[in-house]
């Protein structure tokens, strides 16, 4: 048997991580998403994953 | 100092799909992201990242960009017309339901379905109140938000304009014009939500989406602009460490102090 | 019908399933048994006999070293081989007895039943209980006949048998509710009788309906005892949570359950002082529920006091997968030890053992300020403030926000979606603080 890991309580922890919070958050978000697209036109849907993927960079770049 | 990257928490996803929300749909690339950057770098890198920033990110840059292109920020599209991608300010913009009203601007009032379903011009995230009540659902039953602040929140709104907004004299506002047009359906269930500026016991929930709510009315009925929802959010946002402070949760088994 | 609670508190998953049905099974056979002489809170108890000695069931092998101290049994005939420091669960070396089992299991003469109940005097059960060694077998080993002598103003007015059972995994006191239900009840009705007191409780979480079903009837025959389903929900068999749930009643910051007019005791605890009073057989056992995902079958075991952890996972058919972590009582709150060498105490409640995949450890990220540590706290306090605090080290702000009241349930820990574990300042805070105040 290998070591054994030793640590405080609890030992176990709820599966809610940030990143399940905030994929809630997108996913709650895409109704008016749509829906703002449908209304207001499908070009925009470019205009929307060109901010994603730069904040993506932004946010690299603002914490390394 | 070097600290590790956060991209997996998807925060800044979130971010960034809300600050697109506030933008009218005629916005061209570059205002987005000189207001992600300002969103990004200024307001949440800045101050520690994830958790540490005072007010939203999302409605700083809007605010930022109100500041920096007012025009272009008013620039709404009217529904169902094509937009092209790098566009200038043209004939197929329209001014929003509150701006109609609050200028005395020429065109037609939106239907309150409408306003409901969507079918009226605005940013890209307030046009469909339907839409945003059904993500607000989704928290819900996710447990991600409680219903405590939006629903506080719309509800002051609506029913502040309802008593006091009203051209007639006392209660004879529109309860439910007031609380469909705006982004105030967004705002209160995407922005003053948001963990990081909003305070985290019950109590201080309360009192910060009345805030939120008084603030709203206050700025449409009185102030500058048409609309007040990210104003009034930004503002209970600074006042939320004051709030924490003096709604600390009752201790089990010890008297009030 | 609703079960009562608190406010605040968690539902993690419960995972009662894979040992809830499983009956109690008799365990013997080790080799080697070993007495650490600290089972329980406050003193060291003395060792009463020498290398070589020959003891036997129910002999006492050392004597409660004070007041908040209980007596040590040896739960087994055999020789005494040694009295050495020896591992303990909680981590550290600990002096202690270890017997080599003779196989026999002979009981000393000493042990005969005590006078029917009807005789016993309040005082003659208290002694009853001390001399049996009887401490809280929930976790807290908390000195059992202390609490069964009536506080001097004369306060107390109820008894509760705290079946909760709320930390996942956990079967032993649901199995002992159901198989063992008279003797539950025998155990109430004397701690009844040595307060003085004619109301009593047996409180049990929803999710035990089978055995609420049998307590209720068998509570019929019992006068005084009220069966009261509780809410399933995390921290529910938390002292001062199960007072607050049955009675309503709020017990004061720093203060004891008796200051509001209760005693709270363990389901097994409660079996225990049945067990010695009728048959005067001292706490020599207690079920242990085995389980977890690394181990083979899951068992809820009768085991006697002193047999080592190895043994027991031996018994339960080894692990089938590697295990990375074994934890002795519930994930919760339990202690993970190092070294399966550890003995079986009073106070251990189940042996746990899980491979990485179940503990899921993640890296902790940031306090983004949701507040859901704030709305689960049982104690109502602000975990996030104390994390906060606790990183810089400022013990005098943790003091502020009431550090001392934290029960340490881990319930704000367990929730943190940036797993920032607020508990493990808490924790260091209330160390520091105590260690301060011992000065």
């Amino acid at each position: 048997m290998s070591l054994l890991k030793v640590s405080a309580p609890p030992h176990i922890s709820t599966k809610n991580d940030t990143n399940v919070i905030m994929l809630d958050v997108i996913i709650a978000l895409m109704p008016a998403l749509i829906v703002g697209l449908l209304f207001l036109g499908t070009e925009q849907c470019l205009l929307l994953q060109l901010v994603r993927f730069l904040l993506y960079w932004l946010n690299i770049c603002g914490q390394s | 100092m070097k600290l590790p990257t956060t991209i997996g928490d998807l925060s800044a996803v979130v971010s960034g799909i809300l600050l697109g929300f506030n933008l009218p749909s005629t916005a061209p690339f570059w205002m987005c992201i000189a207001g992600s950057f300002f969103m990004m770098i200024i307001v949440k890198a800045f101050f520690g990242g994830l958790g540490q920033n005072f007010i939203n990110p999302a409605l700083a840059g809007r605010a930022f960009l109100m500041a920096s292109w007012p025009t272009r920020m008013i620039a709404f599209a009217q529904p169902f017309s094509k937009v092209p991608l790098i566009s200038k300010i043209d004939a197929v913009t329209s001014p929003t339901a509150l701006s109609i009203i609050k200028n005395g601007l020429e065109g037609e009032v939106p239907t309150k379905m409408d306003l409901f379903l969507g079918n009226v011009s605005g940013c890209i995230g307030e046009v469909s109140a339907l839409a945003l009540l059904i993500g607000f659902v989704y928290l819900l039953i996710r447990k991600v938000i409680s219903w405590r602040i939006p629903v506080v929140f719309i509800g002051v709104t609506g029913l502040l304009s309802y008593a006091f907004g009203g051209s007639e004299g006392l209660f004879t506002g529109d309860f439910l014009f007031s609380i469909l047009s705006g982004s105030l359906f967004l705002g209160a269930i995407f922005m003053a939500t948001d963990y990081t500026t909003s305070p985290v016991t019950s109590l201080g929930q309360y009192i910060y989406a009345i805030g939120c709510g008084a603030m709203v009315f206050i700025i449409r009925k009185w102030g500058g602009y048409p609309e007040g929802v990210s104003y009034a959010i930004m503002l209970m946002n600074v006042a939320t460490p004051l709030i924490d402070k003096i709604t600390p949760p009752k201790k089990f088994g010890r008297r009030k102090a | 019908m609703r079960g009562k609670t608190f406010k605040g508190g968690i539902h993690p998953p419960y995972n009662k399933q894979y040992s809830k049905d499983l009956p109690i099974e008799v365990l013997d056979g080790a080799k080697e048994m070993f007495y650490p002489l600290s089972q329980h809170i406050g003193a060291f108890a003395e060792p009463v006999v020498n290398v070589g000695d020959k003891v036997f069931c129910g002999q006492v092998i050392a004597k409660a070293g004070g007041f908040v101290s209980a007596n040590i049994h040896s739960s087994v005939s055999g020789t005494v081989t040694a009295i050495k420091p020896y591992p303990h669960p909680n981590g550290t070396e600990v002096m202690t007895i270890v017997v080599e089992n003779d196989g026999e299991y002979k009981v000393h003469e000493y042990i005969k039943p005590n006078k029917p109940l009807e005789q016993l005097t309040p005082a003659e059960i208290v002694d009853i209980v001390k001399e049996a060694g009887i401490v809280g077998m929930g976790g807290a080993t908390f000195p059992t006949y202390i609490k069964l002598m009536p506080p001097k103003d004369g306060a107390v007015d109820c008894v509760i048998v705290n079946g909760a059972e709320c930390e996942p995994y956990l079967s032993s006191d649901h199995r002992v509710l159901v198989e063992n239900t008279k003797g539950v009840l025998d155990g109430l009705k004397i701690a009844m009788k040595a307060l003085g007191v004619t109301t009593g409780y047996v409180a049990i979480e929803d999710n035990k309906p089978d055995a609420i079903e049998i307590m209720v009837q068998c509570a019929k025959e019992y006068e005084g005892i009220t069966v009261v389903p509780l809410k399933t929900k995390y921290p529910q068999g938390s002292e001062k949570h199960i007072i607050k749930a049955v009675t309503g009643r709020t017990v004061p910051s720093g203060g004891l359950p008796s200051s509001v007019g209760c005693v709270v005791i363990n389901t097994d605890t409660a079996n225990a002082i049945n067990t010695a009073v009728v048959t005067g057989m001292p706490l020599i056992s207690r079920v242990v529920t085995v389980g977890g995902d690394a181990i083979e079958n899951n068992k809820n075991y009768k085991v006697r006091i002193g047999t080592p952890v190895s043994f027991v996972i031996e018994c339960a058919g080894g692990f089938k997968k590697e295990p990375s972590k074994i934890i002795l009582g519930g994930p919760m709150m339990g202690t993970a030890v190092s070294n399966t060498d550890v003995p079986i105490i009073k106070g251990t409640g189940a042996i746990l053992s899980f491979t990485d995949e179940a503990l899921r450890e993640t890296a902790s990220s940031k306090c983004m300020r949701c507040g859901k540590c704030v709305e689960a706290c049982p104690m109502f306090l602000q975990p996030l403030l104390l994390g906060a605090y606790g990183k810089k080290d400022d013990i005098e702000k943790m003091k502020e926000l009431n550090v001392m009241d934290c029960i340490e349930c881990g319930a704000c820990s367990y929730l943190c979606p940036g797993h920032q574990n607020p508990l493990q300042y808490i924790r260091v805070a209330k160390l520091k603080i105590g260690k301060a105040g011992k000065k």
